[in-house]
Protein backbone atom coordinates (compact mmCIF):
# COMPACT_ATOMS: atom_id res chain seq x y z
CA UNK A 1 0.00 0.00 0.00
CA UNK A 2 2.99 2.13 1.00
CA UNK A 3 4.23 2.19 -2.69
CA UNK A 4 1.02 2.80 -4.29
CA UNK A 5 0.67 5.71 -2.35
CA UNK A 6 4.27 7.00 -3.20
CA UNK A 7 3.67 6.32 -6.49
CA UNK A 8 0.49 8.50 -6.87
CA UNK A 9 2.40 11.10 -4.76
CA UNK A 10 5.41 11.08 -7.22
CA UNK A 11 3.05 10.84 -10.13
CA UNK A 12 1.68 14.25 -9.35
CA UNK A 13 4.32 16.05 -8.09
CA UNK A 14 5.74 15.70 -11.23
CA UNK A 15 2.90 17.44 -12.79
CA UNK A 16 2.65 19.57 -10.45
CA UNK A 17 6.03 20.76 -10.82
CA UNK A 18 6.02 20.35 -14.88
CA UNK A 19 3.11 22.68 -14.42
CA UNK A 20 4.71 25.70 -12.49
CA UNK A 21 7.78 25.73 -14.01
CA UNK A 22 6.48 28.31 -16.75
CA UNK A 23 4.01 29.71 -14.69
CA UNK A 24 4.95 29.86 -11.02
CA UNK A 25 7.91 33.09 -11.73
CA UNK A 26 4.97 35.23 -11.58
CA UNK A 27 1.81 33.87 -9.89
CA UNK A 28 -1.37 36.04 -11.08
CA UNK A 29 -4.36 36.72 -8.41
CA UNK A 30 -7.18 35.31 -9.54
CA UNK A 31 -10.40 37.87 -9.39
CA UNK A 32 -12.70 36.01 -6.68
CA UNK A 33 -16.54 37.07 -8.57
CA UNK A 34 -18.16 33.48 -8.43
CA UNK A 35 -17.91 30.90 -5.36
CA UNK A 36 -19.01 28.09 -5.19
CA UNK A 37 -20.67 25.51 -2.50
CA UNK A 38 -20.05 22.20 -2.44
CA UNK A 39 -22.77 20.26 -0.85
CA UNK A 40 -20.92 16.69 -0.98
CA UNK A 41 -22.45 13.22 -0.30
CA UNK A 42 -20.88 11.03 1.42
CA UNK A 43 -19.01 7.60 -0.54
CA UNK A 44 -15.61 5.95 0.47
CA UNK A 45 -13.02 5.60 -1.84
CA UNK A 46 -10.40 2.70 -1.84
CA UNK A 47 -8.59 4.61 -4.26
CA UNK A 48 -6.27 8.01 -3.69
CA UNK A 49 -6.46 7.78 -7.55
CA UNK A 50 -10.62 7.13 -7.41
CA UNK A 51 -10.63 10.32 -4.94
CA UNK A 52 -8.64 12.28 -7.00
CA UNK A 53 -11.49 12.21 -10.13
CA UNK A 54 -14.10 12.72 -7.67
CA UNK A 55 -12.77 15.50 -6.24
CA UNK A 56 -11.29 17.00 -9.63
CA UNK A 57 -14.72 15.84 -11.38
CA UNK A 58 -16.59 18.31 -8.82
CA UNK A 59 -14.36 21.42 -9.37
CA UNK A 60 -14.15 21.33 -12.83
CA UNK A 61 -18.12 21.49 -12.77
CA UNK A 62 -17.62 24.57 -10.52
CA UNK A 63 -15.29 26.11 -12.83
CA UNK A 64 -17.47 25.24 -15.72
CA UNK A 65 -20.31 27.20 -14.04
CA UNK A 66 -17.69 30.09 -13.74
CA UNK A 67 -16.64 29.45 -9.59
CA UNK A 68 -13.14 30.87 -9.15
CA UNK A 69 -13.38 29.98 -5.41
CA UNK A 70 -14.35 26.13 -4.35
CA UNK A 71 -15.67 25.56 -0.74
CA UNK A 72 -15.56 21.60 0.23
CA UNK A 73 -17.51 20.57 3.50
CA UNK A 74 -15.93 19.42 6.52
CA UNK A 75 -14.69 15.88 6.83
CA UNK A 76 -13.71 14.80 3.30
CA UNK A 77 -10.31 13.40 4.76
CA UNK A 78 -13.01 10.41 5.77
CA UNK A 79 -13.32 9.75 2.23
CA UNK A 80 -9.94 8.55 0.99
CA UNK A 81 -10.33 5.45 3.47
CA UNK A 82 -8.45 2.63 1.67
CA UNK A 83 -8.08 0.64 5.03
CA UNK A 84 -10.51 0.65 7.71
CA UNK A 85 -9.65 3.93 9.84
CA UNK A 86 -9.29 1.81 13.04
CA UNK A 87 -6.43 -0.39 11.70
CA UNK A 88 -4.53 2.02 10.51
CA UNK A 89 -1.30 2.24 12.66
CA UNK A 90 -0.20 5.92 12.83
CA UNK A 91 2.81 6.19 10.30
CA UNK A 92 -0.80 4.53 7.58
CA UNK A 93 -2.39 7.65 8.97
CA UNK A 94 0.30 10.42 8.09
CA UNK A 95 0.77 8.86 4.20
CA UNK A 96 -3.06 8.88 3.65
CA UNK A 97 -3.07 12.20 4.75
CA UNK A 98 -0.19 13.53 2.83
CA UNK A 99 -1.81 11.89 -0.37
CA UNK A 100 -5.23 13.60 0.70
CA UNK A 101 -3.67 17.23 1.09
CA UNK A 102 -1.85 17.09 -2.33
CA UNK A 103 -5.07 16.20 -4.53
CA UNK A 104 -6.37 19.37 -3.30
CA UNK A 105 -3.43 21.20 -3.32
CA UNK A 106 -2.98 19.86 -7.39
CA UNK A 107 -6.15 20.53 -8.11
CA UNK A 108 -6.01 23.96 -7.07
CA UNK A 109 -2.78 24.53 -8.92
CA UNK A 110 -4.12 22.56 -12.45
CA UNK A 111 -7.46 24.53 -12.63
CA UNK A 112 -6.47 27.54 -10.83
CA UNK A 113 -9.22 27.87 -8.59
CA UNK A 114 -8.98 28.86 -4.59
CA UNK A 115 -9.76 25.32 -2.97
CA UNK A 116 -11.20 25.52 0.72
CA UNK A 117 -11.25 22.27 2.06
CA UNK A 118 -11.47 20.98 5.83
CA UNK A 119 -10.66 17.73 7.20
CA UNK A 120 -11.30 15.94 11.09
CA UNK A 121 -7.93 14.31 12.31
CA UNK A 122 -8.10 12.79 15.58
CA UNK A 123 -11.53 14.70 16.07
CA UNK A 124 -9.41 18.05 15.30
CA UNK A 125 -11.08 20.32 12.69
CA UNK A 126 -8.47 21.71 9.97
CA UNK A 127 -9.26 24.05 7.54
CA UNK A 128 -6.98 25.09 4.33
CA UNK A 129 -7.23 27.39 1.37
CA UNK A 130 -4.93 26.17 -1.57
CA UNK A 131 -4.52 29.35 -3.71
CA UNK A 132 -4.24 28.79 -7.89
CA UNK A 133 -0.33 29.14 -7.24
CA UNK A 134 -0.30 26.60 -5.01
CA UNK A 135 0.11 27.74 -1.47
CA UNK A 136 -1.50 26.53 1.48
CA UNK A 137 -3.44 29.18 3.50
CA UNK A 138 -3.82 27.40 7.20
CA UNK A 139 -5.00 30.73 9.42
CA UNK A 140 -8.22 31.24 10.40
CA UNK A 141 -8.48 34.74 8.28
CA UNK A 142 -6.66 34.78 5.23
CA UNK A 143 -6.64 36.85 2.24
CA UNK A 144 -7.26 35.98 -1.20
CA UNK A 145 -8.04 38.62 -3.77
CA UNK A 146 -7.19 41.03 -1.46
CA UNK A 147 -10.65 39.65 0.21
CA UNK A 148 -10.31 38.76 3.86
CA UNK A 149 -11.88 34.99 4.40
CA UNK A 150 -13.01 34.21 7.18
CA UNK A 151 -12.76 30.41 7.87
CA UNK A 152 -15.04 29.09 10.60
CA UNK A 153 -15.07 25.31 12.05
CA UNK A 154 -18.09 25.91 14.45
CA UNK A 155 -20.94 27.94 15.09
CA UNK A 156 -19.54 28.70 18.51
CA UNK A 157 -16.46 30.49 16.94
CA UNK A 158 -18.69 33.54 16.23
CA UNK A 159 -19.48 33.61 20.11
CA UNK A 160 -16.74 35.03 21.07
CA UNK A 161 -14.67 36.84 18.03
CA UNK A 162 -16.15 40.37 16.79
CA UNK A 163 -15.04 43.05 14.18
CA UNK A 164 -13.42 40.15 12.17
CA UNK A 165 -13.16 42.50 9.10
CA UNK A 166 -13.42 39.67 7.02
CA UNK A 167 -15.48 40.21 3.48
CA UNK A 168 -16.37 36.03 3.37
CA UNK A 169 -17.48 33.71 6.38
CA UNK A 170 -16.99 30.21 5.31
CA UNK A 171 -18.33 27.11 6.95
CA UNK A 172 -17.65 23.90 6.22
CA UNK A 173 -19.85 21.48 7.98
CA UNK A 174 -20.98 18.16 8.81
CA UNK A 175 -24.95 17.69 7.50
CA UNK A 176 -27.04 16.94 10.69
CA UNK A 177 -28.00 14.19 12.32
CA UNK A 178 -31.79 13.25 12.15
CA UNK A 179 -34.53 13.69 10.10
CA UNK A 180 -34.74 17.43 10.36
CA UNK A 181 -32.88 20.21 9.22
CA UNK A 182 -31.80 23.46 11.40
CA UNK A 183 -34.65 25.58 10.75
CA UNK A 184 -32.75 28.73 10.44
CA UNK A 185 -29.18 28.95 9.00
CA UNK A 186 -25.93 30.47 11.64
CA UNK A 187 -24.19 31.28 8.54
CA UNK A 188 -27.22 33.37 6.89
CA UNK A 189 -27.72 34.94 10.03
CA UNK A 190 -23.73 35.88 10.64
CA UNK A 191 -24.55 37.63 6.51
CA UNK A 192 -27.21 39.49 7.93
CA UNK A 193 -25.18 40.93 11.10
CA UNK A 194 -22.01 41.61 10.16
CA UNK A 195 -22.57 42.26 6.36
CA UNK A 196 -20.44 39.62 4.60
CA UNK A 197 -21.03 37.01 2.34
CA UNK A 198 -21.16 33.75 4.01
CA UNK A 199 -20.96 30.16 2.48
CA UNK A 200 -21.90 27.11 4.30
CA UNK A 201 -20.66 23.72 2.52
CA UNK A 202 -22.38 20.60 3.76
CA UNK A 203 -21.17 16.76 3.97
CA UNK A 204 -24.49 14.35 3.51
CA UNK A 205 -25.87 11.39 2.80
CA UNK A 206 -24.80 8.06 5.00
CA UNK A 207 -21.86 8.31 7.21
CA UNK A 208 -20.81 5.57 9.75
CA UNK A 209 -24.75 4.40 9.89
CA UNK A 210 -25.98 7.97 10.70
CA UNK A 211 -28.03 9.62 7.84
CA UNK A 212 -26.33 13.71 7.17
CA UNK A 213 -28.30 16.21 5.76
CA UNK A 214 -28.19 20.20 5.18
CA UNK A 215 -28.13 22.24 2.67
CA UNK A 216 -25.47 23.82 1.10
CA UNK A 217 -26.10 27.76 0.45
CA UNK A 218 -24.38 30.85 -0.51
CA UNK A 219 -25.51 33.84 1.42
CA UNK A 220 -25.70 37.66 1.42
CA UNK A 221 -27.43 40.65 3.61
CA UNK A 222 -30.66 41.33 2.56
CA UNK A 223 -30.02 44.26 0.71
CA UNK A 224 -27.96 42.52 -1.57
CA UNK A 225 -30.71 39.43 -2.80
CA UNK A 226 -32.75 39.94 -5.46
CA UNK A 227 -35.87 38.54 -3.27
CA UNK A 228 -34.46 40.10 -0.02
CA UNK A 229 -34.45 36.93 1.53
CA UNK A 230 -30.58 36.36 2.09
CA UNK A 231 -29.95 33.44 -0.14
CA UNK A 232 -27.86 33.86 -3.20
CA UNK A 233 -28.11 30.61 -3.84
CA UNK A 234 -28.75 27.25 -2.18
CA UNK A 235 -29.22 23.22 -2.38
CA UNK A 236 -32.39 21.97 -4.05
CA UNK A 237 -32.11 18.54 -1.85
CA UNK A 238 -30.77 18.13 1.89
CA UNK A 239 -29.10 14.68 0.94
CA UNK A 240 -28.07 14.57 -2.30
CA UNK A 241 -24.17 15.81 -3.78
CA UNK A 242 -24.68 19.52 -5.68
CA UNK A 243 -22.47 22.32 -6.32
CA UNK A 244 -24.41 25.81 -5.39
CA UNK A 245 -22.53 28.56 -7.30
CA UNK A 246 -23.52 32.37 -6.82
CA UNK A 247 -22.43 35.84 -7.78
CA UNK A 248 -20.45 37.70 -5.16
CA UNK A 249 -19.93 41.52 -5.64
CA UNK A 250 -17.70 43.05 -3.26
CA UNK A 251 -17.94 46.58 -4.59
CA UNK A 252 -21.76 46.29 -3.61
CA UNK A 253 -21.20 44.44 -0.17
CA UNK A 254 -18.56 47.37 0.68
CA UNK A 255 -20.75 49.69 -0.15
CA UNK A 256 -23.91 48.53 1.80
CA UNK A 257 -21.28 48.44 4.70
CA UNK A 258 -20.34 51.77 4.25
CA UNK A 259 -23.98 52.90 4.08
CA UNK A 260 -24.72 51.22 7.30
CA UNK A 261 -22.54 53.57 8.85
CA UNK A 262 -21.74 50.96 11.66
CA UNK A 263 -18.70 52.59 12.65
CA UNK A 264 -20.72 55.92 14.49
CA UNK A 265 -21.51 53.13 16.76
CA UNK A 266 -17.85 52.75 18.39
CA UNK A 267 -18.28 55.04 20.91
CA UNK A 268 -21.15 53.14 22.57
CA UNK A 269 -18.57 49.62 21.92
CA UNK A 270 -15.93 50.48 23.35
CA UNK B 1 -43.56 40.17 32.86
CA UNK B 2 -47.04 40.26 31.23
CA UNK B 3 -47.01 41.99 28.09
CA UNK B 4 -49.74 43.67 26.21
CA UNK B 5 -49.02 44.40 21.95
CA UNK B 6 -51.53 46.03 20.03
CA UNK B 7 -53.38 49.06 19.99
CA UNK B 8 -54.95 50.85 23.32
CA UNK B 9 -58.15 50.14 21.77
CA UNK B 10 -58.09 46.57 22.07
CA UNK B 11 -55.92 46.30 25.00
CA UNK B 12 -59.05 47.08 27.09
CA UNK B 13 -60.09 43.68 26.79
CA UNK B 14 -57.19 42.67 28.49
CA UNK B 15 -57.03 43.54 32.15
CA UNK B 16 -53.91 41.13 33.04
CA UNK B 17 -50.92 42.77 31.60
CA UNK B 18 -48.00 44.83 33.26
CA UNK B 19 -46.83 46.92 30.44
CA UNK B 20 -48.79 47.97 27.29
CA UNK B 21 -46.59 48.27 23.90
CA UNK B 22 -48.34 50.23 21.34
CA UNK B 23 -47.54 52.81 18.27
CA UNK B 24 -49.12 55.77 18.08
CA UNK B 25 -51.58 55.50 20.37
CA UNK B 26 -52.20 57.27 23.48
CA UNK B 27 -51.87 55.64 26.23
CA UNK B 28 -54.58 54.67 28.99
CA UNK B 29 -54.48 55.85 32.16
CA UNK B 30 -54.26 52.84 34.34
CA UNK B 31 -51.00 50.68 32.87
CA UNK B 32 -47.68 51.26 32.25
CA UNK B 33 -47.35 52.12 28.10
CA UNK B 34 -44.04 52.07 25.97
CA UNK B 35 -45.41 54.27 22.97
CA UNK B 36 -43.14 54.20 19.77
CA UNK B 37 -43.37 56.20 17.34
CA UNK B 38 -41.44 57.11 14.07
CA UNK B 39 -39.32 59.52 15.94
CA UNK B 40 -38.67 57.08 18.71
CA UNK B 41 -40.20 55.95 21.74
CA UNK B 42 -41.96 57.27 25.38
CA UNK B 43 -42.39 55.27 28.23
CA UNK B 44 -45.50 56.42 30.67
CA UNK B 45 -46.13 55.67 34.18
CA UNK B 46 -42.28 54.18 34.43
CA UNK B 47 -40.23 55.97 36.32
CA UNK B 48 -36.81 56.94 35.11
CA UNK B 49 -35.76 57.54 31.86
CA UNK B 50 -38.34 59.05 30.01
CA UNK B 51 -37.65 57.23 26.39
CA UNK B 52 -35.44 57.89 23.25
CA UNK B 53 -35.25 59.48 19.92
CA UNK B 54 -34.00 57.47 16.90
CA UNK B 55 -30.37 58.91 17.11
CA UNK B 56 -26.98 57.12 17.48
CA UNK B 57 -27.19 56.96 21.25
CA UNK B 58 -23.97 58.25 23.04
CA UNK B 59 -23.42 55.14 25.79
CA UNK B 60 -25.11 51.79 25.79
CA UNK B 61 -26.82 53.05 28.86
CA UNK B 62 -29.26 55.06 26.55
CA UNK B 63 -30.94 52.05 25.01
CA UNK B 64 -31.38 50.43 29.01
CA UNK B 65 -34.53 50.66 30.66
CA UNK B 66 -35.69 49.23 33.89
CA UNK B 67 -39.40 48.40 34.00
CA UNK B 68 -40.31 46.92 37.20
CA UNK B 69 -36.77 46.05 37.96
CA UNK B 70 -36.26 44.29 35.16
CA UNK B 71 -33.72 45.57 32.26
CA UNK B 72 -35.44 45.65 28.92
CA UNK B 73 -33.56 47.49 25.77
CA UNK B 74 -35.11 49.33 23.36
CA UNK B 75 -33.65 49.37 20.16
CA UNK B 76 -34.21 51.14 16.80
CA UNK B 77 -33.47 49.81 12.67
CA UNK B 78 -29.81 48.70 12.49
CA UNK B 79 -29.11 48.05 15.78
CA UNK B 80 -31.13 44.75 15.60
CA UNK B 81 -28.51 43.59 13.51
CA UNK B 82 -25.19 44.22 15.88
CA UNK B 83 -23.88 41.84 17.01
CA UNK B 84 -21.33 43.23 19.31
CA UNK B 85 -23.54 45.28 20.68
CA UNK B 86 -26.34 42.68 21.65
CA UNK B 87 -24.25 40.69 23.26
CA UNK B 88 -23.27 43.95 25.17
CA UNK B 89 -26.83 43.85 26.26
CA UNK B 90 -26.48 40.49 27.33
CA UNK B 91 -23.64 41.26 29.41
CA UNK B 92 -25.99 43.69 31.09
CA UNK B 93 -28.37 41.34 31.53
CA UNK B 94 -31.12 42.96 30.17
CA UNK B 95 -35.05 40.62 30.25
CA UNK B 96 -36.07 41.97 27.17
CA UNK B 97 -35.29 43.45 24.13
CA UNK B 98 -37.88 46.18 22.36
CA UNK B 99 -37.17 46.78 18.64
CA UNK B 100 -38.61 48.96 15.42
CA UNK B 101 -37.76 49.24 12.04
CA UNK B 102 -39.72 50.41 9.40
CA UNK B 103 -40.42 48.14 6.35
CA UNK B 104 -41.06 49.40 2.47
CA UNK B 105 -42.84 46.20 1.84
CA UNK B 106 -43.74 42.83 3.60
CA UNK B 107 -40.55 40.96 3.91
CA UNK B 108 -40.76 38.12 6.95
CA UNK B 109 -36.97 37.60 6.19
CA UNK B 110 -36.60 40.93 7.49
CA UNK B 111 -38.25 40.38 10.37
CA UNK B 112 -36.59 37.35 11.24
CA UNK B 113 -33.19 38.90 10.30
CA UNK B 114 -33.70 41.50 13.20
CA UNK B 115 -36.26 39.75 15.75
CA UNK B 116 -34.63 36.34 15.51
CA UNK B 117 -31.03 37.00 15.24
CA UNK B 118 -31.31 39.73 17.96
CA UNK B 119 -32.40 36.74 20.31
CA UNK B 120 -29.89 34.21 19.68
CA UNK B 121 -27.05 36.45 20.16
CA UNK B 122 -28.17 37.96 23.19
CA UNK B 123 -30.12 35.26 24.10
CA UNK B 124 -33.48 37.11 25.47
CA UNK B 125 -36.97 37.38 23.91
CA UNK B 126 -37.22 40.17 21.82
CA UNK B 127 -40.57 42.28 20.69
CA UNK B 128 -39.94 43.39 17.52
CA UNK B 129 -42.15 46.78 15.95
CA UNK B 130 -42.43 46.53 12.20
CA UNK B 131 -43.99 49.61 10.62
CA UNK B 132 -45.27 49.29 7.17
CA UNK B 133 -47.77 51.58 6.15
CA UNK B 134 -48.69 53.11 8.59
CA UNK B 135 -49.45 50.24 10.35
CA UNK B 136 -47.42 48.51 12.79
CA UNK B 137 -47.25 44.66 13.07
CA UNK B 138 -46.03 42.73 16.63
CA UNK B 139 -43.45 39.91 16.22
CA UNK B 140 -41.99 37.71 18.97
CA UNK B 141 -38.60 35.87 19.22
CA UNK B 142 -36.90 33.67 21.68
CA UNK B 143 -33.86 31.61 21.44
CA UNK B 144 -34.14 28.51 19.69
CA UNK B 145 -34.08 25.43 21.64
CA UNK B 146 -33.97 21.65 20.68
CA UNK B 147 -35.45 22.51 17.06
CA UNK B 148 -37.67 24.90 18.13
CA UNK B 149 -36.96 27.75 16.42
CA UNK B 150 -37.90 30.38 18.57
CA UNK B 151 -39.97 32.59 16.04
CA UNK B 152 -43.40 32.43 17.55
CA UNK B 153 -45.53 34.85 15.77
CA UNK B 154 -44.91 36.97 13.16
CA UNK B 155 -46.32 40.48 12.29
CA UNK B 156 -49.66 40.58 13.88
CA UNK B 157 -51.99 43.16 14.58
CA UNK B 158 -51.69 42.36 18.00
CA UNK B 159 -50.71 40.15 21.11
CA UNK B 160 -49.86 39.03 24.79
CA UNK B 161 -46.70 37.34 26.10
CA UNK B 162 -45.46 36.45 29.47
CA UNK B 163 -41.38 37.05 29.71
CA UNK B 164 -40.25 35.73 32.67
CA UNK B 165 -38.22 38.12 35.05
CA UNK B 166 -34.52 36.82 34.09
CA UNK B 167 -32.56 36.05 31.10
CA UNK B 168 -33.95 32.37 31.12
CA UNK B 169 -36.52 32.24 27.93
CA UNK B 170 -37.69 28.99 28.38
CA UNK B 171 -40.62 29.90 30.32
CA UNK B 172 -41.83 32.49 27.92
CA UNK B 173 -45.22 32.19 27.46
CA UNK B 174 -47.82 33.33 24.71
CA UNK B 175 -51.17 33.30 24.45
CA UNK B 176 -51.94 32.40 20.61
CA UNK B 177 -55.62 33.05 21.51
CA UNK B 178 -55.70 36.55 21.78
CA UNK B 179 -53.02 37.71 18.17
CA UNK B 180 -54.75 39.73 15.51
CA UNK B 181 -53.78 38.61 12.07
CA UNK B 182 -52.62 41.84 9.99
CA UNK B 183 -51.46 39.86 6.86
Amino acid sequence: MKNIFLSFLLQHRMKFKSFFSSSRNKPRDVRITRIAAIQDEFHTFKSAKDFYKHVHEIVLQAKDEGAQFVCFPQGMNLELNPIPYKRMNSLQKKKIFEVYTSIFKDISCLEKVYIEESSVNEGIFVGHIWTPQGEMLSEKMVECDEKKIYVSQFDSDFDEEFDLGASVYLFPRFGNVGHRERTISKAWMLAQQDYVFSVESKLVGNYSNKKLIGRSALYAPLELTNLGDGILAISNSSDKGEVVVADVNFDDLNELKWMSKLNDYERVLF
Amino acid sequence: MKIFMGPTVVAEEFGDFEVGVTFQNLPLSVEKWIVFSQNGVSLHKISGKRGRSWRVPDALDDLIFEIDGKKVAILYGKEMRMRKLLRKLSEQKVSLILGYIELSHYNSHQLVANGWGASQVSGVPTILLSHLNEKVGYSFFTKERNMKSGIIFLHELYSFVEVPPICDDKEVRHNREFKGDSK
